[in-house]
């Protein structure tokens, strides 16, 4: 009975006498019950339902490492909602995806007492019970009797539970078939089979106990590993088991007809257009027509430039024939000074611009020498360097507020990596990764890197005591030596560490890094950079949230990102340049509208028409203020600044002009946070009430001095006023229908006066203008 | 628990039994839930006549945090160094006492429950702010919320419901620490704040700021300007596969009837109240601010917050008193009259009115103050506070130990859950924290803690209140 050796080794949780003593009385219970159970067992056990269930594992025991681990994950029950939460769920905690295998073991067999665990009658232990819910189990149930997770971890218990071993093979590589599957019909099922590739050369399907997790929230993934399709869509699976992961792709397309080969899409113009456009004729989608020249236009100036077309500018572009004019017209815009001001407010959000902890003068001669560096086409690597090795005072070397707005080891890793890497290690601050490769120890080891970057404050005329994070005066950012940091995990010292690197390069400590990281081998840094740059052109990222680059969040065309990032690279970080690329191709250029009304036609993430997105806060606000020719005011601007050259968030403490109001309301970001999401364009109730009733728009439309008492002081007629106005402030003259709703409105408004304000007010708030298309 | 059902949609009920049971979540099951519920809600174009979820609550926020032993915690038999000078009084249930600062809340108190053993560590004001309001752990101050506050999880959660009003009115916002932000939509968005009411509403020129367009003819004038623009805005809304452009015009729309349409506005009009109604209140900044989210919340709306701040505080405006700030005695004085017959108000008018089983009120601040008194000198003179130099008694932060009081919501009142120690130090029964008060709104709300389907900036899955349950007795 040797059996009785493997019995439930009690961690004594308290230190009474009485507790042990009953501890010891309830092992020698259990034992003679189990004597009893075994001398019955073979009648008692219900071995034939895991016998067939896990034939296939039926000549090795049960593998902790391999088999419990795996069911733990496939069963959810070390999800981050279930027990593998931070608190764990009703007493039951496991580590998050099982990344500890030591402490889950630990937490399954020795705490609460052994009690999750009966050895006796495996199949009446705890978890057994709890996920089959034959006792009540809040997570519900996880599999039945004859699945093959019960059949695995009731073997496991069986077989004396055993734990963790130190030489148990890890996944080398998950492999899925099909990697990239496109189906077609309305529904479909598509299978995918799961191999891993163990580091010991074994190889094993582990498709049953693979994790599916599709992109497309719609879909479903059965246990089995079959995506079941409902309608035409497409979707990335991510696969996981054990710590490998691996991305596969599945599309169903409607089915074609015999004409597949009569793709009619336009010519590429160039790689970009071949890569969205072999992709669309890959799942039988044509691309949209290209946009009419005024939506073209209008898109143009208000993605690149953030500003409206003057009337006359739009009239000479729908008038120009020459077959090259949109390309012209990109190469005219990107000499413009705006385009250098947009850059510099991309800039402005990621890195924290705002008066709290830079202070105005801080603010402004940060943004100013961001939007210099944008002007003269600085190539991004050496802007990114320049920023990275800063120190200084942060009034003199304006990039040093960098250092300036980042001020915790732990802040400026997660800003450094999200914002010039593209990688969002913050998980890894307590836990490994849990959908990328990070881990607790290179998080804590790259943070490392970040100490010993001290300031010296030279005047502080802060006006609130407590918040510490205001200033108000010069600092001159200073490096130091490292400075000790601990890594929670070990408890010891974490090692100043490159990110996902073996160590840290000799030299000065902030060019070595800024080296390191801009250098051409580091292809993170310029796909990170190409995904921004495609993100701020196109309305959405090739790879979503766009500061999200890793393995398991694949781009929407890969290989696309790569070509670019290859020539982007080549071409010297030349920002400047790989916009003109994106913005002429055919790609960019197409209609939002789509003359197939299906889904595969609408899915953004195909290219197939342009997307449509609510306009930023700055460029809602400076077309207003430019179609009805008066201003907004900003808090310590001078009159007639625009939104976009508004350097900050708030220049005069706690004051606020209309303009800033707007702003805020509007979604422009604290700056608070390295990151583009900050910035929300989602349209609230009390943007509504700003735009349909706001006293500045009441006040613009009503000036008397505004574009509306110049057109009727000119003495032009209702057409002639409509016209303007459509043209000012939708880039396009009217239809008939509109001219005439609109001239209508003229002849039966009191004043004509009015009748222009109502116009105005209906062509600012139109969603035309409000949204990209 | 109730599931967040807005209507009995069979598609919706077919979505959820097919999903049911289980509460172990990855994040694509969090995306899946909350795309199915969305296209349940969208598909759901016509709302069935009864709502199952439409629960309420009102919130009234004691800004700065008030002393629980000299109103619902009395300790009158605490060594003198600890008890106020507040006698203990009766009131009409045997066995429950407040302090005389509160004679008609005493005459209430068999319509609400005091729960005397909340405690948290978050010792600023930001920090048990934001402990209290969004459930946030760490007891260190911080600029602005790092995860939404329940009132905005709540919006959130009602977002498919279709209602003239929004869903979460802040009469007199719970907003601002000083520069600190204690409540807020984080991760959520801006779309889920609430829609603001600033200003006193006993003035007599008060007005709902942004909904008064000032005449007839600019009402007229508003809604021609929209009949025009209706005909010039033709954008394909389908283009616009986010949703935006749908949520835009469906505020927009709402905008338009809370300027255009009496029915709406009439909701924040008080003067449709009698004036033994609006006196019985209070004719006050705080009696009219409870009065309105009365009115609002009858109206459909789903969370009303009022904060108590202001002149009635005294000097600086707030329940933060501190010996600096305040004579902590004379200020609870010379706010106990309004705070006491707002809140009675409230309470009584609740149940009158038949809303006490939908709506639930809730009356608290960050935490309580230190139950022994220090004396310290006046940082300056003015009302409640005695000229600077002027050594007079205070009251700390106090987050060991607070009392909140629960009215309606379908509750057992009358009644009093757990217990501080004899000096009103420390819960010595029922201790609860932030997120079983948490998870008490939820339930009443019928939001689904797992499944409400909320992720963070980074991707990652957030549960509502994990480390909370419901408070059994406050359980409707």
């Amino acid at each position: 009975m040797d059996r009785f050796e493997e019995l439930p080794r009690v961690m004594p949780s308290q230190d009474s006498t009485f507790t042990r003593r009953a501890q010891f009385l309830r092992t020698v219970v259990a034992a003679w019950l189990g004597a009893l159970v075994c001398v019955g067992g073979g009648l008692l056990w219900p071995r034939t339902v895991w016998a067939d269930a896990a034939a296939e594992h039926a000549v090795e025991a049960v593998s902790f490492d391999r088999d419990v681990m795996a069911v733990l994950s496939k069963a959810g029950c070390n999800a981050g909602t279930c027990h593998g939460n931070l608190n764990g769920k009703g007493g039951f905690f496991l580590s998050l995806r099982g990344q500890d295998p030591v402490a889950d073991w630990e937490e399954l067999v020795t705490s609460a007492d052994g009690r999750r665990l009966n050895r006796i009658e495996p199949a009446r232990s705890l978890i057994l019970l709890k996920a089959t819910a034959e006792v009540p189990h809040g997570g519900g149930r996880r599999f039945g009797r004859d699945d093959p997770e019960w059949a695995v971890l009731e073997r496991w218990i069986r077989e004396a539970a055993t734990g963790p071993q130190d030489a148990a093979p890890q996944v080398a590589r998950l492999v899925i078939d099909p990697p990239d599957a496109v189906v077609e019909g309305e529904t479909a099922q598509v299978p995918l089979k799961v191999t891993a590739e163990f580091t010991d050369g074994a190889t094993a399907d582990v498709t049953r106990m693979a994790v599916y997790e599709p992109s497309d929230p719609l879909i479903e993934v059965s246990r089995e590993g079959v995506v079941a399709f409902d309608r035409p869509s497409l979707t990335t699976v991510t696969v996981r088991y054990l710590r490998g992961q691996a991305v596969a792709r599945a599309a169903v397309v409607p089915p074609r007809s015999d004409a597949t080969s009569s793709w009619n899409g336009p010519p590429p113009a160039n790689l970009i257009d071949e890569a969205v456009f072999a992709r669309l004729r890959q799942v039988g989608v044509e691309p949209a027509p290209p946009a009419e020249d005024a939506v073209f236009l209008r898109r143009v100036f208000l993605d690149l430039l953030g500003v409206l077309p003057t009337a006359e500018e739009a009239k000479a572009f729908v008038a120009d024939t020459a077959p090259d004019k949109r390309q012209r017209l990109i190469d005219q815009v990107l000499a413009r000074p705006e385009w250098a001001e947009v850059w510099a407010g991309i800039w402005s959000d990621l890195l924290r611009v705002e008066e709290k902890t830079l202070d105005a003068k801080g603010v402004e001669v940060f943004h100013a020498w961001m939007r210099q560096s944008f002007a003269e086409g600085k190539p991004l690597d050496v802007f990114v360097r320049e920023i990275v090795a800063a120190r200084g005072s942060t009034y003199d070397v304006p990039p040093a507020n960098f250092w300036r707005a980042h001020r915790e080891p732990i802040i400026r890793g997660e800003t450094v990596a999200q914002v010039f890497l593209g990688a969002r290690i913050g998980c890894a601050k307590c836990h490994n990764h849990p959908f990328d490769h990070w881990l607790q120890d290179e998080y804590h080891d790259w943070s490392a890197v970040f100490t010993g970057i001290d300031y010296e404050i030279v005047k502080n005329e802060r006006k609130d005591d407590l918040d510490k994070h205001e200033f108000v005066g010069e600092q001159i950012v200073q490096l130091k030596d490292f400075q000790e940091r601990i890594n929670p995990r070990t408890g010891g010292p974490a090692t100043p560490r490159l990110l996902g690197e073996a160590g840290y390069p000799e030299g000065d400590r902030l060019e070595a890094l800024a080296a390191w990281m801009t250098s051409p081998d580091n292809r993170r840094f310029a796909r990170s950079q190409v995904n921004r740059i495609w993100f701020h052109c196109m309305g959405r990222g090739l790879v979503e949230p766009v500061d999200d680059l890793r393995d398991t969040n694949p781009a929407s065309h890969p290989q696309l990102l790569e070509d670019l990032t290859d020539l982007f690279i080549a071409s010297g970080h030349d920002v400047r340049g790989l916009v003109r690329l994106i913005c002429t191709s055919q790609t960019y250029g197409l209609s939002s509208r789509h003359p197939d009304p299906g889904p595969l036609a609408a899915n953004e993430q195909l290219y197939a028409r342009a997307v449509v997105r609510r306009r930023s806060a700055e460029r809602i606000l400076d077309a207003q203020v430019a179609v009805l020719g008066a201003n907004a005011q900003f808090e310590g601007y001078g009159e007639g600044t625009r939104a976009g050259e508004v350097a900050g968030v708030e220049r005069v403490r706690r004051k606020t002009a209309d303009g800033d109001q707007f702003l805020r309301l509007f979604g422009k970001p604290e700056r608070l946070l390295a990151c583009e999401c900050e910035r929300s364009n989602e349209p609230t109730l009390s943007q509504a009430l700003t735009l349909v009733g706001g006293p500045g728009l009441h006040a613009r439309l009503g000036s008397q001095s505004n574009r509306l008492a110049q057109l009727l002081a000119a003495d032009r007629s209702a057409e002639e006023i409509v016209e303007e106005l459509f043209w000012t402030a939708l880039v396009r003259p009217p239809t008939a229908e509109e001219k005439a709703a609109a001239v209508v409105a003229f002849e039966t408004a009191p004043t004509p006066r009015e009748a222009a304000e109502d116009l105005a007010w209906a062509l600012v708030n139109a969603k035309e203008l409000l949204f990209r298309n | 628990m109730a599931g967040l059902d807005p209507g009995g949609h069979s598609r919706r009920q077919l979505l959820r039994a097919g999903l049911g049971g289980f509460a172990s979540l990855s994040l694509a099951d969090v995306l899946r839930r909350q795309a199915l519920a969305n296209e349940a809600a969208r598909s759901d174009d016509t709302p069935s006549g009864r709502r199952s979820a439409d629960t309420a609550v009102i919130l009234v926020w004691l800004r700065g945090g008030c002393s629980h032993l000299d109103t619902f915690d009395p300790k009158p038999e605490a060594p003198l160094e600890f008890r106020g000078p507040f006698a203990p009084i009766n009131t009409v249930v045997p066995g429950i006492q407040l302090t005389e600062l509160l004679p008609r809340t005493a005459q209430v108190a068999d319509r609400f429950t005091l729960l005397r053993s909340i405690a948290h560590d978050g010792g600023g004001h930001p920090a048990g702010s934001l402990q209290v309001l969004s459930g946030d752990r760490d007891a260190a101050d911080k600029p602005a919320p790092v995860h939404p506050d329940w009132m905005s999880v709540a919006a959130f959660a009602r977002r498919h419901q279709q209602s003239a009003l929004p869903n979460y009115i802040a009469v007199n916002p719970v907003d601002r620490y000083d520069n600190f932000v204690i409540a807020g939509p984080a991760y959520l968005g801006p779309a889920f704040g609430p829609f603001q009411v600033t200003g006193n509403p006993d003035a007599p020129d008060f007005r709902v700021p942004n909904l008064t367009l000032g005449s007839a003819a600019a009402e007229q004038r508003l809604t021609s300007r929209a009949t025009l623009a209706g005909r010039l805005d033709r954008i394909a809304r389908g283009l616009d596969t986010s949703g935006a452009m749908e949520a835009a015009d469906r505020f927009e729309q709402q905008a338009l009837a809370l300027l255009t349409s009496g029915e709406a506005r009439r909701a924040f009009d008080l003067s449709q109240e009698s004036d033994a109604t609006r006196e019985r209140y209070g004719r006050n900044a705080w009696g009219q601010q409870c009065l309105m989210a009365r009115r609002l919340v009858e109206a459909g709306v789903t969370v009303v917050t009022t904060e108590f701040d202001g002149p009635l505080c005294g000097r600086v405006a707030n329940w933060d008193d501190h010996a600096v700030n305040h004579h902590v005695f004379d200020a609870l004085a010379y706010r106990a009259p309004p705070f006491d017959q707002a809140v009675s108000a409230l309470i009584e008018d609740l149940y009158a009115r038949g809303l006490d089983q939908r709506v639930m009120v809730i009356v608290t601040g960050e935490f309580g103050r230190t139950p022994r008194i220090s004396h310290v000198a006046s940082s300056g003179g003015g009302v409640a506070s005695a000229a600077a130099g002027t050594v007079q008694p205070g009251r700390d932060h106090w987050p060991r130990a607070n009392t909140m009081l629960f009215a309606g919501g379908g509750i057992r009142t009358g009644a009093v859950i757990g217990a501080t120690d004899a000096k009103g130090e420390d819960p010595i029964e029922r201790r609860v924290g932030p997120d079983d008060f948490l998870a008490t709104i939820y339930h009443h709300l019928g939001i689904d803690r797992i499944n409400t389907g909320i992720v963070d900036f980074s991707g990652r899955p957030v549960l509502l209140a994990p480390q909370g349950e419901p408070i059994p007795e406050l359980l409707g």
